[in-house]
């Protein structure tokens, strides 16, 4: 807790002398904000604004039809709601999330700790497994796209023997959805792994060496010492994790289209049709609203009820 | 040293100023026009555009076309209407045609009717082929101007109708037909995994553009040529949709499951990589496949069911509202002067898309395209059983239903009637407000 409290002194700056006039003392509390300033300016501009915009125009109906926005109240909101294939896009959303986060950091940590010894091939590994991060999103789902295609994508070639070919892994409703969490998934654990990798260097050896003297199985190590001091890391993976996994949508943009059948049809993906291709401007910021409010709920859950659970000391 | 930074400043300030003030202002005092266009594929088609327009400005030196790319034809339409709503609309912008009546509900586009009449009028337009112009109107005036169209076709493998026994000079003329075919030319390994499929439709990707063409062979009256209603759920409707269904379960000639976005992409390469034996794709994959087919091909029409039939697609010019006259007036001697037989002819040659006039046909350069590509032919000659594309009112809304209704009908989801029922209520409400 130590960071915690001793951030906001500095920036209270009742550390000032008593014995200055007050213009000094007024540049001394104005300081903090003139740094915070252009941060601000940013913020507010990309950031506060657009929110603000966007809870007043979900109020309005603003679509093609009308020349003007005209103030329908709630009625964007409960219109949602009887949409069924709002419904369908958030379990979609939902199982996205379920599919990917918790399976990307257990990846992320196994990588994590079998690289964190030194080895001369550690770093070929690393590499190996930070390199899909350098990708961008879009050219990965492009090489994905044709592991994937039926008949002679890499995927149906090396399964060919065990399931069968011809497999349409695109096009099925069952296997689009996972099929995309596969190439999600693939493309984020070397990204967390750099995170969980950093966690384990700052654990100090004489901890696991305490626990070697004193007979410790591997897995009690692991379950004493690694996994409760990875906890901020954990806290702050699951967070940008589940963010992430709530915002994609270049995969499904260029592998799906939200198809089959609205199978892979996303949340971000649903508010793109929604605003620029049917041009429903209200319906559109309603969605933003309610992908705002799942992902601030996102952090005040993982802030405000995990983190009370979690040591920040060593 | 105030004083100082004081001028500091102000100078930078200057100098900002005169760096934001648009070039064009120290050009000639001639019409400067912005102008939006699309490229499916972007490189050599990107290329010729720009040539075509800084040909079109090096002969007109009293106006300046500014040609602006604007992505597909998704982020044009994106673009353009944004730019209408800021209240600084383009000039003139080449958009999917179907759009028609989400640009009419924005007031954003100008009836060219009297530009018409002053070009030469019905004698001008009726050298264009009529099938494009069908979703260039509506309430009894013309809005656009054909330019780079396509059509579904029917390409076939000539070396597997070879070896399966079938006249390679001749596709298949209708649906039984087709599926006779498609049966002697899927061919199965020992343990019964296809290894070559008859035929592959992307019939609904992310729109639906191929089945169209079924719906129009079965005889579907599926939307109103004002925009206003559709009608997804009749018994045509439903003998076309049940159709794609047999090929993909009953005989089993077309590879099963919803038709994915992903499958518009795979179905050429497919027919490239020798998988499958005959495709519906568009004229805009020619070139693709003639430089990468290491077999002899064809082209045919779309098999006929009650009669022959295929969609149109692709974008056409349009002239924007609330912008002065005299650059109204500019907008349309760049549209004459592109869609002119010689510049209309270097356009199709160069990307493949269909003559949109007729004239175009007798230009020395198209000859002897027709003498390298005689395929290129089939597809102009298909243009005169063509039908309109659907043209509505929130087409792209309403088509993303008809595409859900029959990717549910092809995973199982819902039989071939209940999933056009679904397609059909669903429109209706959306299409209510416009009654």
């Amino acid at each position: 807790m130590a960071q915690q409290t001793g951030a906001p002194r500095v920036a209270t700056g009742t550390a000032a002398p008593i014995r200055t006039t007050k213009r000094v003392r007024r540049r001394v509390r104005m300081q903090p904000y003139l740094f915070l300033l252009p941060s601000l300016v940013f913020l507010a501009t990309f950031t506060y604004y657009p929110i603000l915009f966007s809870l007043r125009l979900s109020l309005y109906q603003a679509s093609a039809t009308v020349a003007h926005p005209t103030f329908v109240g709630l009625r964007n909101y409960t219109a949602l709601w009887a949409d069924p294939i709002f419904r369908q896009v958030v379990a979609n959303s939902f199982e996205f999330l379920a599919g990917t986060v918790p399976v990307t950091m257990a990846l992320s940590l196994t990588l994590a700790m079998l690289l964190n010894r030194a080895h001369f091939l550690t770093t070929p590994f690393r590499t190996a497994f930070f390199y899909p991060t350098l990708l961008p999103l879009i050219g990965a789902a492009a090489i994905w796209l044709f592991v994937y295609t039926p008949g002679y994508g890499l995927m149906d070639v090396y399964l060919h023997r065990l399931v069968g070919g011809g497999i349409n892994w695109l096009g099925s409703p069952t296997l689009a959805l996972p099929v995309v969490m596969i190439l999600t998934i693939w493309k984020n654990a070397g990204y967390y792994m750099l995170f969980y990798l950093a966690g384990l260097q700052t654990i100090p050896a004489e901890l696991f060496e305490a626990g070697r003297i004193e007979g410790a199985s591997w897995w009690r190590q692991f379950q004493a010492i690694t996994w409760p001091l990875l906890g901020p890391t954990t806290l702050f993976v699951l967070v940008i994790a589940s963010i992430s996994a709530f915002q994609s949508v270049d995969q499904i943009w260029l592998m799906t289209s939200g198809g089959p059948d609205n199978r892979t049809n996303l949340l971000l993906f649903f508010i793109y049709l929604v605003g620029f291709q049917f041009f429903d401007l209200g319906k559109a910021a309603t969605l933003t609203v309610f992908l705002l409010a799942v992902l601030m709920a996102i952090a005040a859950l993982s802030f405000g009820f995990l983190e009370r659970r979690i040591h920040y000391e060593v | 040293m105030v004083i100082r930074g004081r001028l500091g400043a102000l100078g930078l300030a200057l100098l900002v100023a005169v760096a934001l003030v648009p070039v064009r202002a120290g050009a000639q005092a001639g019409v400067s026009l912005r102008y939006y266009y699309p490229v499916g594929a972007s490189g050599p088609l990107n290329k010729l555009m720009t040539e075509m327009v800084n040909d079109f400005n090096g002969t007109h030196p009293g106006v300046r076309v500014e040609p602006v790319f604007a992505g597909n034809y998704v982020e044009t339409m994106a673009k353009a209407m944004t730019a209408v709503q800021g209240g600084a609309p383009p000039d003139v912008a080449v958009l999917d045609t179907p759009e028609l009546f989400s640009l009419l509900d924005r007031n954003a586009i100008i009836p060219l009717d009297d530009f018409i009449a002053q070009s030469g009028g019905k004698a001008w337009l009726d050298d264009f082929y009529q099938a494009l112009l069908l979703n260039a109107r509506a309430n009894g005036h013309v809005y656009s101007i054909p330019w780079q169209r396509s059509t579904p076709i029917f390409y076939y493998n000539k070396e597997m109708f070879q070896k399966a026994g079938l006249d390679p000079e001749h596709a298949p003329k209708n649906w039984t037909e087709l599926v006779q075919y498609a049966q002697k030319l899927t061919i199965r390994d020992s343990s019964g995994t296809v290894t070559q499929w008859g035929v592959e439709a992307p019939v609904a990707d992310t729109s639906p553009w191929v089945i169209q063409g079924f719906l129009i062979e079965a005889g579907a009256k599926y939307f109103d040529p004002n925009g206003k209603w559709v009608k997804f759920n009749s018994p045509e409707a439903a003998r076309a949709l049940q159709f794609i269904l047999d090929l993909q379960n009953k005989y089993k000639v077309h590879p099963p499951g919803p038709t994915s976005a992903a499958f518009w992409g795979q179905v050429p390469q497919d027919f490239i990589q020798q998988k499958v034996a005959m495709i519906y794709s568009t004229t805009g994959n020619m070139t693709f496949i003639r430089t990468n087919a290491k077999f002899e091909w064809n082209a045919g029409f779309m098999p006929a069911d009650k009669q022959y039939g295929a969609p149109t697609g692709g974008g056409s010019f349009y002239i924007f509202d609330k912008i002065p006259r005299e650059r109204q007036v500019a907008a349309w001697s760049f549209i004459r002067w592109m869609t002119d037989p010689p510049q209309a002819a270097r356009w199709s040659i160069g990307t493949g898309y269909v003559p949109i006039r007729k004239t175009e046909l007798s230009a020395s350069a198209f000859k002897d395209y027709l003498k390298l590509v005689p395929q290129a032919l089939t597809a102009t000659l298909q243009l005169r059983v063509a039908g309109e594309q659907m043209t509505i009112h929130d087409v792209d809304q309403i088509g993303l239903l008809l595409v859900t209704a029959i990717q549910a009908a092809q995973s199982g989801r819902l039989s071939v009637q209940a999933a056009l029922d679904q397609a059909q209520r669903d429109a209706t409400q959306i299409l209510q407000k416009y009654q």
